[in-house]
């Protein structure tokens, strides 16, 4: 581009110089030009070989040329610039008449001479810039290298990772850039690793915590095999079907809590009504407390709209029960409470059992986590699954003692529907 | 062999308590580590299967008493955890043995028999004292070559005083070993498991130390 744009400038320039020639010729004629006859100026410059003049009377009779000049006109145009074809070489000219319009002035140029200075006048300009490319090019490189340094770090440091390397990524001299890139790519591995951690752990626990209940059947089978007399057949046998039991039951419940890991996928969130969802448990499982001489008790109470998943808070209220009949003697008392205000709606589930000490309501709800001294048989999930449950509703778990001094209290506290603002999804976000 | 089972899970517990008395132990059976650790205080147990994940007083923590306390009665860990850091640990700790659930009761009563033979300083399974033979897996007696026939309480019996053979055992401590929480205990027992042995066997096999107990001698014919 810029070659051409010098070529151009250097044509114009040729242009006007022959212009201005031609002026001086004319000028010229006046004074001296009666004496001259035909008249051949000398050559003086090595240029001047390629430039040529003519002055013509009347545009007709050749007056006054130069040496180089040949012996037709230059042009046959008589006013201006004109490009033409004269003996077989190429001409610029520029014609023009003196103010007596008695002679024909032509200053020409041969073509290929204009166009060997303009080469080089536009090459003087453009060597040097030619010369800077190189130098340019290799600055550019370094410094965009130097730049992206980071980016191609960052890029091995991802590619050589194995699935089981889920470490922060950390890069020498983080240039602002790539900050925020780098916080997201490392929060991500943060959640995938606690996601991964959570899964690992799990898997072992559930692990860890058949092997006793398997030990049990396996150990009771083989007391069943070597048992002398009946009685003691009978009684092998009848925990070995007890111990089938309890392991089925601990399956279930693992199953349960795996089917509401979060990564499992949202749970749809309809609105629906607590107080029909704990007459419902109650009546289900009030055979049960029967059996075990335990009064379950609803408190009477309105309806108590939440959004929620009513099968996820029949399973969350049934351990709740379930723990409160199991855990508590004969003789006592489980209630049931749903209550509502323009706050929250709470369901409610107390016992008059041993209670937990202080230090260890805390831990309630932990997998696995069964209180010291337990003799009553339990998965030591059913709290895990109650806290599982409230977190998908953004319902909070709380326990506390009974009173006086007695028992056992857990509070389900359901934000309010007006709180909900009728998007249910929003619980899902943490 | 009187053996203590420390084992919080019901049903587990009851299985090892009925399956090892049928592989003819004397069992007691607890469920949380403070009972435990009185039990062990307060009776001679051949050997404590323990687990680990106890209520109130952690196996470990348990484990660590005794042997403070300079208790040496062979221990065998019974538990779900298999990690390499909770076997070390265990057996650093103490333990004899450290075996992981589920367990087979004939291997568990084996391992149980070899720590017992061990901590008596015998290594073959076969106890010998002179023309006495006694196989304790096979629950098996032999005097003179030939096969004699011993109730379980006798059989107990003759396998505490030959493991114990030229030291005096006093009847209360033989009734300590024999007679397992619950279990009727008629005053004069000993004496009568005694009397039997001698008619089964021969009078001089067991020596009366009168005031103090009994007492098999290293060599009976001597």
């Amino acid at each position: 581009m810029s070659y051409l744009e010098a070529r151009h400038e250097a044509e114009e320039l040729l242009d006007a110089h022959l212009a201005q020639s031609a002026g001086l010729l004319v000028a010229q004629i006046g004074h001296e030009f009666e004496e001259i006859d035909v008249e051949h100026a000398p050559q003086l410059h090595k240029y001047a070989r390629r430039a040529a003049f003519q002055v013509w009377e009347g545009g007709t009779i050749p007056r006054l040329h130069s040496v180089s000049a040949p012996d037709v006109r230059l042009s046959p145009k008589e006013q201006g610039f004109s490009t033409t074809q004269v003996e077989g070489r190429r001409w610029r000219v520029f014609s023009t008449w003196d103010a007596t319009h008695r002679f024909l002035v032509q200053v020409g140029e041969q073509q290929h001479a204009r166009e060997e200075i303009t080469r080089s006048i536009a090459k003087n300009l453009l060597l040097p810039s030619l010369a800077a490319f190189p130098l340019l090019a290799a600055l550019i490189w370094v410094a965009v290298a130097r730049a992206m340094r980071p980016v191609v770090t960052l890029g091995d440091q991802v590619s050589a990772r194995t699935p089981n390397n889920l470490a922060a990524i950390t890069l020498p001299n983080t240039p602002a850039e790539l900050e925020p890139l780098l916080t997201r790519l490392n929060n991500l591995f943060a959640r995938v690793r606690q996601s991964l951690e959570n899964e690992r752990q799990f898997t072992a626990d559930a692990a860890h915590e058949l092997r006793t209940p398997v030990a049990a059947l396996k150990v009771q089978a083989e007391v069943a095999r070597g048992a002398i007399d009946d009685g003691e057949r009978r009684h092998a046998l009848d925990n070995l079907i007890h111990g089938c039991n309890r392991a089925s039951h601990l399956v279930d419940q693992l199953l349960t809590l795996a089917r509401l890991d979060p990564a499992s996928g949202s749970h749809a969130l309809e609105t629906c009504d607590l107080s029909a969802v704990a007459r419902w448990v109650v009546a289900q499982l009030a055979p049960h407390a029967v059996a075990r001489s335990i009064d379950l008790e609803l408190e009477p109470a309105p309806a108590a709209i939440v959004q929620g998943d009513p099968a996820l808070i029949e399973i969350l209220l049934r351990n709740l029960v379930e723990n409160a009949v199991r855990y508590s003697p004969g003789g006592t008392t489980v209630r049931v409470g749903v209550e509502s205000d323009s706050v929250s709606t709470r369901l409610a589930v107390m016992d008059e059992g041993p209670g937990v000490p202080e230090g260890e309501l805390e831990r309630l709800g932990e997998r696995f986590h069964r209180l010291p001294g337990t003799a009553a048989p339990g998965s030591g999930l059913g709290l895990s699954i109650v806290r599982r449950i409230a977190e998908i509703h953004g319902a909070s778990v709380r326990f506390s003692a009974g009173s006086p001094d007695r028992g056992l209290n857990a509070t389900i506290t359901f934000p309010s529907l007006q709180r909900h603002g009728g998007e249910p999804n929003s619980t899902r976000r943490r | 062999m009187r053996i203590l089972v420390v084992e919080d899970d019901p049903l587990l517990g009851d299985g090892l308590q009925a399956g090892l008395r049928q592989a003819g132990f004397d069992v007691d059976w607890t469920q949380d580590g403070v009972a435990a650790d009185l039990a062990v205080e307060t009776a001679p147990y051949a050997a404590v299967v323990l687990d680990l994940g106890l209520p109130r007083l952690d196996g470990l923590e348990l484990l660590r008493r005794l042997r403070m306390s300079g208790n040496k009665v062979p221990v065998l860990i019974l538990t779900a955890r298999d990690a390499l850091g909770d076997r070390v640990r265990g057996l650093d700790g103490g333990a004899d043995d450290y075996v992981v659930k589920p367990i087979d009761l004939p291997e568990l009563a084996a391992r149980l028999r070899a720590l017992v033979r061990r901590s008596k300083g015998e290594a073959a399974g076969t106890l010998r004292v002179g023309d006495l033979e006694l196989e304790p897996a096979a629950r098996t007696v032999s005097f003179r070559g030939a096969s004699i026939e011993l109730q379980p309480k006798e059989f107990a019996l003759l396998q505490e005083l030959m493991l114990n053979a030229g030291r005096v055992l006093s009847r209360e401590q033989l009734q300590d070993r024999l007679y397992p929480w619950g279990e009727e205990i008629g005053s004069n027992a000993v004496e009568v498991h005694v009397h039997h042995l001698r008619r089964k066997l021969a009078a001089d096999v067991i020596c009366t130390v009168r005031g103090v107990g009994y007492l098999m001698p290293r060599d009976h014919r001597a």
